[in-house]
């Protein structure tokens, strides 16, 4: 009885400070503290000597300082000319598959991806580009756009991650082996999107027009594309060959593209500030919800939540299957309603502990979680991938959503695939860690 | 009179941003360098962990102010964007209230602790022994930079101004 006051007592909590929109960090402290004061009857200095220790001791954790350097990354490559260069590069070599340069957008955000930690950024980069060039050839503006918010959240899965660092952070798993985990599904991903825009053109080629353009030589399209392989190599290969931790990979990450911004001729002290406090502002927004949410966690812990909720689902008698079909469904209501960061850290202190009761490694429960958030990226009616798109073509959301609907099932097969054949995610990083 | 203090604070906000950058840059400088010690020297700052945590620190809560200012810090808008006018002032006036009672409750709490650190004169148990008063300050500071906007933002908004949007950023 007691569990379900607590938990109801929780839930309006949520509702009420979250619900009425105040800034989800202070909402997540005001859902904890009245948490600890309604439930369990804390005195306020108890609750105070224990928020100030928590708030200074995850704030300065430095697995942290990965996040604001692949933001600022991020945020530099955006002002140069490396999308408009991808594009270039590409183009060549996907032409002559059926669906031509759609293709790019899947390419293009696979590559971008794996130099980008977040969804939002990979969606404005490569889309900057390719929207303004798909609709001036005349291919399908539906397909296109589709692709590009289903693609787009590549970002998260392949690495970098900045959701897989939080996942990794809170979840207290080795981010480099969930960095590698998520390498495989991302490529599925990117493959069943190709294969899709490949057999619908295929049917009807009407979808993506004849090129004609044909100038390029494949040495002129590896030139183009070399700041962004190059970047590839710099960031993955400082992980994996040892010289660096993740958080460190992500300065390695700075550095090559400043040497990249600074070589091109790119570089400008507006370049730099702008970049800077684009980096700065985003990075406060993401860190400060990752600190509250450890105050959430505890909070939680206190009341017992976790294992209330797992006992609970331990009881329901469903099986490991049944306990992801459920909580797909759940990810994918939070989903419609709350952006990716939020959704990982409000609900790990919840499903984490039945998760590895039920035998699930964490490693692969992690690619599970990015999957389902960037599903959520796909829906409306809060969806950020779909405010990118809205913001660079001027579709407004809900066609954007139907454009990108066939790509969300898409992404939910992948669910299922990788949930039936889990090696799909644990291969990789065992045979690099083992 | 409102006008002169959110000019007031924005540009302490611009200052404690700015100030945040610089602990950004530094953060890069720290890492490489140490990258570089320990590749080719087989050395290393020995401080790297505490150093970069206390500027991540730093750096997330002093621009705070700054980043709630500009909309980069999101909330969840589905109801608060479909309802206008007055009502939307009241709800807004609610969040500020709610927002400001729980920075203040932090800054209380850690403000404590920063004093108790710079009276006892407690230093971190690493080799650089760096007196815990600085860090725990800059976030105390950053929090009460935090107030201080979300004060000016609840006299803008409850003379009639316009609420802060999300930015849409991720």
């Amino acid at each position: 009885m007691d569990a379900i006051i607590a938990g109801f007592t929780v839930l309006v909590l949520i509702l009420l400070f979250l619900g009425s929109g105040v800034w989800v960090f202070i909402g997540l402290l005001l859902v904890s503290t009245s948490g600890l004061f309604l439930v369990l009857d804390f005195p306020a200095h108890r609750i105070g000597a224990i928020l100030g220790k928590i708030l200074f001791r995850s704030a300065s954790s430095w697995e942290l300082a990965a996040i604001p350097l692949f933001i600022w990354m991020g945020e530099m490559i955006l002002r140069t000319d490396i999308s408009a260069k991808l594009f270039r590069g590409l183009a060549p070599l996907v032409r002559h598959i059926p669906g031509g340069l759609i293709h790019t957008n899947v390419v293009g955000s696979t590559l971008f991806a794996a130099v980008s930690g977040s969804s939002a950024a990979t969606t404005a980069t490569v889309g900057k580009i390719t929207s303004v060039e798909l609709k001036r050839r005349g291919y399908d503006e539906k397909l296109s756009i589709g692709s590009l918010a289903g693609a787009g959240s590549l970002g998260l899965l392949i690495p970098p991650s900045i959701v897989m660092i939080i996942y990794g952070v809170l979840a207290e798993v080795s981010i480099s082996q969930l960095f590698a985990a998520g390498v495989l599904p991302g490529l599925l991903v990117a493959f069943l999107y190709s294969a899709y825009i490949a057999i619908r053109c295929k049917i009807n080629p009407a979808l993506a027009p004849e090129n004609t353009d044909d100038t390029i030589t494949l040495f002129q399209s590896f030139k183009d594309l070399s700041p962004v392989l190059g970047l590839i190599i710099v960031v993955l290969g400082a992980i994996y060959s040892g010289l660096a931790t993740p958080s460190e990979a992500a300065a390695v990450g700075v550095l090559g593209t400043l040497v990249l911004v600074i070589g091109t001729g790119q570089m400008s002290w507006k370049m730099m500030t702008e970049s800077l406090m684009g980096a700065v502002r985003s990075s406060a927004m993401v860190c400060s919800i990752l600190i509250a949410a450890a105050f959430l966690s505890t909070a939680m812990g206190y009341m017992h939540v976790p294992q209330d909720v797992a006992t609970a689902i331990a009881a329901l008698d469903i099986g490991p299957y049944g306990l992801i079909m459920i909580l797909a469904v759940f990810y994918i209501v939070l989903g419609l309603f709350l952006d990716g960061i939020s959704i990982v850290v409000m609900s790990l202190p919840i499903t984490l502990a039945p998760i590895l009761a039920m035998g699930f490694d964490p490693i692969w429960f992690g690619v599970f979680l990015v999957l389902m958030v960037e599903l959520g990226q796909m829906t409306p009616p809060v969806g950020f991938n779909l405010f990118v798109l809205q913001g660079l073509t001027g579709i407004p959301v809900n066609r954007v959503a139907i454009a990108a609907l066939p790509f969300f099932i898409l992404m939910g097969a992948a669910v299922a695939i990788i949930t039936i054949w889990p090696e799909i995610a644990l291969w990789l990083p065992r045979i690099l860690f083992n | 009179m409102i006008a002169m203090i959110n000019r007031v604070v924005s540009a302490i906000n611009r200052v404690a941003g700015a100030t945040a950058a610089l602990l950004l840059f530094y953060v890069l400088v720290h890492i490489i360098y140490e990258i570089i010690l320990r590749t080719v020297f087989a050395t290393s700052t020995f401080v790297l962990d505490e150093f970069v945590g206390y500027a991540v620190a730093a750096m997330t809560f002093l621009s705070l102010g700054y980043a709630l200012e500009t909309g980069a810090l999101i909330r969840v808008d589905l109801a608060i964007t479909r309802i206008k006018g007055r009502a939307r002032r009241w709800v807004e006036l609610f969040c500020i209230s709610s927002s400001f009672a729980m920075a203040g409750f932090c800054a209380w709490w850690v403000g404590r602790d920063a004093l108790r650190n710079w009276t006892r004169g407690s230093v971190s148990e690493s080799i650089a022994e760096v007196p815990l008063w600085i860090p725990v300050g800059a976030v105390w500071l950053g929090l009460i930079f935090l107030m201080l906007q979300l004060f000016a933002y609840f006299l803008r908004v409850a003379a009639g101004g316009n609420p802060i949007d999300n930015e849409g950023t991720e």
